[in-house]
């Protein structure tokens, strides 16, 4: 069973079309890199996915909850780091990330022994009783990185997971994503297509809301790089007028 | 009701490792006091004059007690609104809205606890000012049955204040909106009975029966009515009614 199949998938704010009609299939244990230009819609999809927001039209699936009709069932199984990581400045790193346990039901011995897991995890021991307003960017990131896996979710969903991350933090980041890929699946949003290459096993490339390419890293860059397969795929798209944009299968 | 109870400690938590609570409570508790103290110095000058005028029977009760009371309402008025402001307009301004909703936490859950956790602090300031009234008992010999009632009353009062406030708060994208705009309702509600005795009779009872002021007030005299209580906790369910709406709205577009 695929981990997401997504059916159609449209959101339009008003008279913009922020996502119009993505359709893609995602297996389970693989890491993905949705990748797209700015204002492509890639925050926006995982905000569907996560159903923070409605679709206007269409649905997905998560585990084989769907997003519309089960959203509890999908939230239980998810983890989601949005491109800010959600702290509370004034919480102490294991006062929040307890109450977040809490929040996805764990509850006593299992949420202690969560809470040290993903403080080991995220390599947070020494900021553990720090308030979360005095942490660097870099740790905030962790941290929210953290509240994402607590509970230990099939599925996590980062946004942008590297940005603002200096080159010794962007190192350590990218190796914790290959060692979720182990347990857990993994989408991750970016644009930074050297992280595509050493962390994701699949790629999916959107512009303008929509499918442009899907496919393995290895297939889709095969004899070139995946640079130029992307500048094609954006070109392409960027050349027709929103109707007659090709949708690849 | 668990994850209701989490999202209430976490912002009791949050409003307690900070200033803001503490200057809240502070700040109520002083301008409290100030009232009681004023109101019972009239009390005693009013007493002296009592021995020589017959009609006039100082009661400590209905003129220390009981304006002060009403004093509190008004007060509650204005700090309420800087309670409430932050339940869900703070969140809304960071993606810490985004991770609660994505978490799995029912809506009703959400406001709740977000309620609660809001009327914690009031209820905080509130037990701290019902000192003064009940430091009258040691000293002097008022009815206690009034005094209980009242604090049942005022307690009444900001509880559904706090819905209001809260709901309020769900509505606004902003903390600044949040906060003005309680403040308006909240002062709308307060003197909505003002034209009562000018619009009829049948419109006149309507509007009198909408003010708070209206439902207190025998309450302060030591009378527990259940349809005072149920106008304010109808005034509770209504707010979190609001806000739970507002929320799934949001969910379902």
């Amino acid at each position: 069973m695929a981990m997401i199949e997504a059916e159609n998938l449209r959101k339009s704010f008003g008279d913009f079309e922020a996502v119009c009609g993505l359709s893609f299939s995602i297996p389970a244990r693989e890491v993905v890199g949705l990748l797209g230009p700015n204002g492509a819609g890639k925050t926006t999809t995982m905000r569907l996915l996560t159903t923070f927001l409605p679709p206007t039209s269409g649905t997905a699936r998560i585990a084989g909850f769907d997003i519309c009709k089960q959203a509890q069932e999908v939230r239980r199984r998810i983890g989601y780091l949005p491109e800010t990581p959600p702290i509370y400045p004034e919480l102490k790193v294991n006062e929040y990330l307890t109450f977040a346990g809490k929040l996805r039901g764990l509850r006593g011995t299992e949420l202690k022994r969560s809470l040290e897991r993903v403080i080991d995890q995220c390599a947070l021991s020494d900021v553990s009783d720090k308030l979360c307003g005095q942490l660097s960017k870099g740790f905030r990131q962790r941290v929210g990185l953290a509240q994402a896996l607590i509970h230990d979710p099939e599925l996590v969903i980062l946004d942008e997971p590297t940005s603002g991350l200096d080159p010794n933090q962007i190192l350590e980041m990218r190796q914790l994503l290959v060692d979720l890929a182990k347990k857990h699946t993994v989408i991750l949003s970016t644009h930074i297509l050297r992280e595509v290459e050493e962390v994701c096993s699949q790629v999916i490339i959107i512009a303008r809301g929509r499918l442009v390419v899907q496919g393995s890293v290895a297939e889709l860059s095969a004899g070139r790089s995946l640079e130029v397969c992307f500048l094609e795929a954006v070109a392409s798209v960027n050349a027709c007028p929103p109707k007659d944009i090709p949708i690849a299968n | 009701m668990n994850k209701t109870l989490v999202i209430a400690g976490k912002d009791i938590r949050s409003a307690f490792v900070t200033p803001l609570a503490y200057v809240l409570v502070a700040g109520f508790v002083l301008i409290s006091g100030f009232f009681f103290f004023s109101l019972v110095q009239r009390f005693n000058e009013d007493l002296a004059q009592s021995a020589m005028i017959p009609n006039l029977n100082p009661n400590l009760n209905s003129w220390v007690i009981e304006p002060y009371f009403q004093t509190i309402e008004v007060v509650l008025i204005f700090l309420l609104p800087i309670m409430t402001m932050r339940s869900f307009a703070d969140e809304r301004s960071s993606t810490t809205y985004e991770f609660l909703c994505t978490s799995p936490i029912g809506i009703c859950e959400l406001v709740w606890g977000k309620f609660i956790g809001a009327f914690s602090t009031v209820f905080v300031s509130l037990l701290l000012s019902f000192v003064f009234p009940l430091l009258l008992l040691f000293m002097t010999n008022p009815e206690l049955g009034p005094i209980l009632t009242g604090c049942l009353g005022l307690i009444l009062f900001a509880m559904a204040y706090t819905a209001l406030g809260v709901a309020i708060s769900a509505w606004s994208k902003s903390q600044a909106v949040a906060g003005v705009l309680s403040l308006v309702v909240f002062l709308m509600i307060y003197v909505i009975d003002e034209p009562a005795s000018r619009v009829g009779e049948m419109f006149g009872s309507v509007l009198q029966y909408l003010s708070p002021a209206h439902h207190t007030e025998m309450l302060y005299k030591g009378v527990l009515s259940s349809s005072d209580i149920t106008y304010f906790l109808s005034i509770v369910a209504l707010g979190i009614f609001l806000g739970v709406r507002k929320l799934d709205s949001e969910r379902w577009g």
